[in-house]
């Protein structure tokens, strides 16, 4: 059931490298002279009054975003090369962008708002963060049953083992091989320790749900066709959680993961002033609050250029670093290594499904 | 006075020119080695981190039975990020066929073969240009033993320099900061030293410039012991202007009074020749009257002419005069009114040409002096012969067959206003004085010689100029 799910994950990102993408214009408000072409992996509903906002300063701009997944953007934008009609490249899946940038499609871009910012949130001037993203489980209540909330990894797998029938085809995950953000986590969480091979382990024997988006396992979650959501996007999770009171959500004790989205101005972008004017406005003290009302985490403190790390979780917070570190996980040969360890552990052991102690 | 201000700030620009090139050549060495120093640092303390990441990396290639298994290390990537702003590319090959990362990484030089095969080689290192961007390359070979033959596994590793460039620039620039400090205080200092050298001599001149112009006082001046001679020569030289001053002024006074007793005689002669009745012994009065006019009037030729002389020995540059030559023009000169007197003269010149260095009009002025002398001594119908000789030195001659000179009066005669016995002597007792300024001037000496059998016989040798015959 799983296999066969997968394989038709992978060949259609294979033969249809391009996705028919969501689009949204943003029409000038006066005559319009230019068009701002944004690729984002990030909902449109999160960015729509900011990009407004920003339209309030240039009134003869439209602005098309074209909403993919992480992936997809990537794939995209490099199919197109020269002809990109990209100016803004955003996307959370940080190693994805890091590359971009180390491989010289990325434009730098310095302006007094950017030379403020501290060094954890750009990239040689071409790559910059403009919101945190903490990476949080997210339960169904009502499915969970008479078990506690479990509060750490560790619990989680305690809680699989004790009670395999209950959560046996109810856990959803990311699909590591069609999502980068997905993929970009479950390289961090292999590097944290053993932990999270066990929990692969678990979530394999129990016929986990793989899924591209937050979203898509987040309505699963809330419609009650899954019990678990293991690394869940916070600010996607924090909509939810407001709409459907049955999912409760949690940064694990153990440890937090923490991304950022990034944007970068491709060497091709046809309009790089204007796009870099925008990085400016998303990371003004107006850009910032406005990120912040719908449902994202800015980086900077309000009324200051500081780092906000304070995101309410319990334990310790792994930043996941800006820096070449993240290039090892896109080469080809690695990903491919890790994708198909990855998919070993998660599909190993479904003979021995029901081993209760 | 335009040239001599003129010629201060040249001196000042030309030394200040010279020693600030020297130090702008110092500075530009040393900033040359600190340049190559701080990357060669730069270089090592990052290479080090490069060494250590791209071990880590030597065991990403392993051999399963499904084949090639990449894994590249993370740690690897993370120590790299020690330079957090540099772009990182890396080259996997395996038997020399790519297998994974930047397959375009330029080709690193080849590199010499070991003399035993290791599993492991030390890494080495590389400049290289890449995307635009300067880079540095580290490449390790590894050889996998996992089967046989062996798998050799070449791992290059890449860095941009940006991290480098910053580390260079931190240990650069307070060096060049340190290096043009020095240079600019070096010149400062240079500048106030020839500024302090030279103002002895601006002292100098303005004291000078200052002074009365009848003020003949030595120069007293604070001045540093370098310029002291400076000091003494212009000291000396006021000194002598002194004394020459003082013997002009005594030379007027001595000449005021001799030119008093002839007109004193001529106002008596005047006088005697008014109140005498017989026309006869009146015009043996006049007569006498004339020569004595005649006599004054030499007199003071020959005042004028030792003035001119005093001036031109102060004033002239010595030139190269042939001897010969200028003899016979005063002998061709003097030889007609000779005759008027049925005197001749005889010129013999020397072998060889006879250059000496000379004033010309001095020269035939002291020689007008002597051989005029000579024909106004000698007897009617004699000769005064004029000789040159070149050996020992080149000397003139002029001999007379006039009455001579006893010993005793042979040093008088050079005196100023000696006239000797008044019987022989008709003169304005200059001539001869006049004749050993000139002599003395040139470096010469004059004899007075007896002729054989009678008369006089004046030597000239101009003993200084011995080595030019």
């Amino acid at each position: 059931m799983i296999l066969p799910r997968l394989l038709v994950s992978v060949l259609s990102l294979l033969l249809l490298p391009v996705q028919a993408a969501q689009e949204f214009l943003l029409p000038a408000q006066a005559g319009s002279q230019q068009q701002l072409v944004i690729y984002s992996a990030t909902d449109y509903r999160h960015l729509q009054s900011l990009l407004q906002d920003f339209q309030q300063e240039h009134p003869r701009l439209s602005i098309r975003l074209v909403d993919l997944n992480t992936l997809e953007l990537h794939e995209r934008f490099l199919n197109e090369g020269q002809d990109s009609p990209a100016d803004l490249l955003i996307s959370s899946a940080m190693d994805l962008q890091l590359k971009l940038v180390n491989d010289g499609h990325a434009r730098p871009y310095r302006s007094n708002q950017t030379l403020a910012l501290p060094a954890e949130t750009h990239w040689r001037h071409e790559l910059f963060a403009f919101t945190f993203e903490p990476v949080l489980t997210v339960f169904n209540r009502t499915l969970l049953g008479p078990h506690p909330l479990p509060r750490s990894r560790q619990e989680l797998l305690t809680l699989l083992r004790q009670d395999p029938a209950r959560f046996a085809g109810r856990i959803a995950t990311y699909d590591i091989a069609s999502s980068g953000v997905g993929y970009l986590l479950a390289s961090q969480d292999s590097q944290q320790g053993l932990m999270y091979g066990r929990l692969l382990e678990a979530f394999g024997s129990l016929s986990v749900h793989l899924d591209d988006t937050s979203n898509g396992m987040l309505e699963s979650l809330a419609h009650g066709k899954m019990a678990i959501g293991y690394n869940l996007l916070g600010s996607y999770v924090s909509s939810a959680l407001a709409s459907y009171p049955q999912l409760e959500a949690l940064a694990p004790d153990d440890y937090t993961l923490m991304l950022m989205r990034l944007a970068l101005i491709p060497k091709t972008a046809p309009h790089p002033t204007t796009a870099g004017k925008l990085i400016d406005f998303m990371l003004s003290a107006r850009g910032q609050t406005l990120l912040a009302q719908n449902g994202l985490h800015p980086v900077l403190k309000p009324d200051s250029d500081q780092l906000r790390l304070a995101v309410q979780a319990q334990g310790p917070i792994t930043l996941i670093p800006l820096t070449p570190a993240l290039l090892p996980l896109q080469d080809r040969l690695a990903r491919k290594h890790f994708i198909d360890t990855w998919t070993r552990s998660i599909t190993a052991a479904p003979a021995e499904r029901v081993s209760p102690e | 006075m335009n040239q001599t201000r003129g010629y201060h700030p040249a001196l000042r620009r030309r030394l200040l020119l010279l020693s600030g090139m020297v130090l702008v050549g110092l500075a530009l060495l040393a900033m040359g080695l600190m340049i190559s120093y701080s990357k060669k640092t730069a270089d090592r303390s990052y290479d080090i981190m490069l060494n250590s990441a791209i071990l880590q990396m030597a065991n990403a290639v392993r051999r399963t039975e499904q084949g090639l298994n990449v894994d590249i290390p993370v740690s690897a990537f993370t120590t790299l990020a020690l330079a957090p702003q540099d772009r990182v590319f890396y080259r996997i090959s395996i038997n020399g066929n790519f297998l994974t990362g930047y397959r375009s990484l330029p080709t690193p030089p080849p590199r010499p073969p070991s003399q035993r095969q290791l599993t492991l080689q030390q890494p080495d290192f590389f400049d290289a240009e890449f995307d635009g961007e300067p880079i540095r390359v580290a490449r390790l070979i590894r050889l996998n033993t996992e089967r046989l033959p062996h798998d050799e596994i070449q791992i290059e590793l890449a860095q941009t320099r940006l991290a480098r460039q910053q580390l260079a620039d931190d240990i650069l620039y307070p060096a060049l900061e340190l290096i043009l400090g020095l240079l600019v205080s070096a010149l400062l200092l240079l500048w106030l030293g020839i500024y302090y050298a030279l103002r002895p001599f601006a002292l100098i001149a303005r004291a000078l410039a200052r002074r009365r112009p009848r003020d003949l006082t030595p120069l007293s001046l604070p001045v540093p012991k370098e310029t002291l001679p400076l000091l003494n020569t212009i000291n000396h030289f006021i000194a002598r202007q002194q004394q020459m001053l003082s013997r002009l002024e005594a030379r007027t006074s001595v000449a005021a009074h001799q030119l008093r007793t002839p007109l004193a005689s001529l106002r008596a002669l005047s006088e005697n020749a008014r109140d005498e009745q017989d026309a006869n012994k009146q015009r043996v009065q006049l007569c006498g009257l004339i020569e004595q006019c005649d006599q004054l009037a030499l007199t003071i030729d020959h005042l004028l002419n030792q003035a001119m002389l005093d001036h031109r020995f102060h004033s002239q540059e010595l030139i190269p005069v042939e001897l010969n030559a200028l003899v016979r023009k005063v002998c061709l000169a003097l030889a007609v009114p000779a005759l008027q007197r049925r005197v001749a003269l005889s010129f013999e010149a020397a072998d060889t040409p006879l250059w000496i260095r000379g004033d010309e009009v001095a020269l035939t002025q002291m020689l007008n002096n002597l051989i005029d002398n000579a024909v106004v001594h000698s007897p009617p119908d004699s000769q005064v012969e004029i000789l040159l000789r070149e050996a020992p030195e080149p000397t003139v001659l002029i001999r007379d067959r006039g009455p001579g000179i006893t010993t005793a009066e042979k040093e008088k005669v050079f005196e100023r206003f000696y006239r000797g016995n008044s019987d022989r002597y008709r003169g304005s007792g200059l001539g001869m004085a006049i004749a050993r300024d000139v002599a003395e001037h040139h470096g010469a000496r004059i004899l007075l010689r007896d002729n054989e059998p009678g008369g006089l016989q004046v030597e000239i040798h101009f003993e200084s100029h011995r080595s030019l015959s």
